[in-house]
């Protein structure tokens, strides 16, 4: 535990010391722009763009920023072989990939937690009132933040090319928002072998499904408590298996 | 008692590119003891093995065949690893920290307790120099200054064992000299020192024993008997046990 409270906080200072809250500026930036575009708009049709906006540019930037940081987290620290000296400490491996993980997607938390606060500020200033709703946008995007890092994490030691493990990461998370159309052409194909293989990648592909609050967004209704835990179990679960599978990758490597 | 038994020791690399294995040859066959207390030197040509063999003292590559222990123990083992200092031959440290912060990761991860770990952390600053430079970032380093920071960071947790991967490579007569010193120091208050060199005069001046590996191989033990008080002897060992690489031809220009 104590191995693996340092190596987060390191990783934090990495990040933070990285620039890694320009990120939260660009999305001030973003929503500046926002706001000038939409204020010859009715009142209300400014709050629902700025807070569609907002929220969308939120996840993409955080999205993003985790498929970057999270591809180069390991592989520049066995280029610069900085690895070799922490694990010829009393560190296990997995307390290693863990912390690393923990810390870069506590960042990157920050980060959105940082871009909530500037976006609900300006949400404010267009007279728009906080509802429990945004809160729960927000945590699905963490969740998808989460299921996508620890992806991006396992490809990098998978294949050790930065381009390569950053096209993969995003194919699977552009792939993860159509999970129900593969299911049925899954269930349509009729050659055993293309069945196979759709279920396979079905399986490795994250369902963003389980995040998708737009039913509850148009009604609006508060999600059943199921909807929540089957959010939390989900990216609990996907997390998990990446971070196990991250962890017998990582064991196998010699530095 | 010996402190570390290497036994029989091979370790091969084996490199895969499109289908093509390549297989290099680490160590072989390597048998070798360090008793407690011990200064021990390593001496060998760029390519013999020595950092091999340190890695596979302190575990971080796994060996083919054979078995490696350290304080009586099979490694990697945490409980051992947390009673040694290593210096790697470059200062692998994330340059994202300031040099205080670097040690002090690297006291808590080798079990410093957080009661003492203030104190611990200032003392070596002190020991090495870089008290006044601490606050600073280390990529703002010189190199002399990320070998002592490395340095620091080896003895923060007052190990049993030090293990010094080409202490002297690339550092100034003074900072030689200093070394030099810290390895008596060491060897003064009961440490084992293991440490790899190519640098025949400065191994002669603080080792007890000397191994001298060629192509992965020991191809010599000496004793202090053979070189002690005879300038120049252990230059001749060195040169009639040694063999390039065949890889490697001589420089030929002539004057």
């Amino acid at each position: 535990m104590k191995a693996i409270s340092a190596i987060i906080g390191y990783t934090l200072k990495q990040h933070l010391r990285h620039r890694m809250y320009l990120t939260v500026g660009l999305f001030g930036l973003v929503l500046l722009g926002g706001s000038l575009v939409v204020s010859s708009l009715a009142a209300e049709e400014q709050v629902r763009m700025l807070l569609d906006l907002g929220l969308a540019g939120t996840e993409l930037l955080a999205l993003l920023a985790i498929v970057f940081v999270m591809v180069n987290l390991i592989l520049e620290e066995i280029d610069s072989r900085s690895i070799t000296l922490i694990l010829a400490h009393p560190v296990r491996r997995s307390e290693y990939i863990l912390g690393r993980f923990l810390g870069t997607f506590l960042s990157i938390a920050m980060g959105m937690a940082a871009m909530a606060v500037l976006h609900v500020g300006v949400l404010m200033l267009a007279g728009w009132s906080p509802r429990w709703i945004y809160a729960i946008a927000w945590a699905s995007s963490l969740g998808k933040v989460a299921v996508v890092g620890s992806l991006a994490l396992l490809l990098s030691l998978f294949s050790t090319s930065a381009a390569s493990s950053m096209t993969f990461t995003i194919f699977f998370w552009i792939l993860g928002h159509f999970s129900e159309e593969l299911r049925f052409l899954g269930e349509k194909a009729g050659n055993g072998l293309v069945k196979a293989l759709i279920w396979m990648i079905g399986e490795i592909t994250p369902n963003f499904s389980y995040y998708n609050i737009r039913d509850f967004w148009a009604a609006p209704l508060q999600p059943p408590p199921a909807w929540f835990g089957w959010m939390a179990a989900y990216t609990l679960a996907y997390v998990g298996v990446c971070l196990f599978l991250s962890n017998f990758l990582f064991s196998q490597k010699e530095f | 008692m010996n402190t570390i038994t290497l036994q029989g020791v091979t370790k091969r690399y084996r490199r895969a590119h499109l289908g093509r294995v390549r297989e290099t040859l680490g160590v072989s066959s390597l048998s070798l003891e360090v008793k407690a207390g011990e200064v021990f030197g390593l001496l060998g040509l760029n390519g013999s093995g020595k950092t091999t063999t340190i890695k596979l003292i302190l575990g971080l590559h796994a060996p083919n065949a054979g078995t490696v222990e350290v304080l009586g123990k099979p490694m990697p083992d945490l409980d051992v690893l947390g009673k040694i200092g290593y210096l790697p031959e470059g200062a692998y440290i994330n340059r994202y920290l300031s040099g205080r912060e670097a040690v002090a990761l690297f006291a808590t991860l080798s079990g410093v307790p957080p009661a003492r770990r203030g104190r611990a952390v200032d003392e070596v600053l002190e020991k090495v120099g870089m008290a006044r430079a601490a606050s600073r970032r280390i990529s703002e380093y010189s190199k002399g200054m990320l070998q002592r920071i490395s340095l620091a960071q080896a003895l923060v947790h007052d190990p049993e064992i030090l293990i010094l991967d080409e202490p002297i490579t690339g550092l100034d007569p003074l900072a030689m000299r200093e070394v030099r010193a810290l390895i008596l120091w060491l060897k003064g208050r009961g440490k084992t020192v293991f440490f790899s060199s190519h640098d025949i005069s400065e191994v002669e001046k603080v080792s007890d024993r000397i191994g001298i590996l060629a192509g992965g191989r020991l191809a010599r033990l000496v004793e202090p008997s053979e070189w002690r008080g005879r300038e120049g002897r252990l230059e001749e060992i060195f040169a009639s046990t040694v063999t390039r690489s065949e890889d490697i031809g001589p420089i030929r220009f002539q004057p």
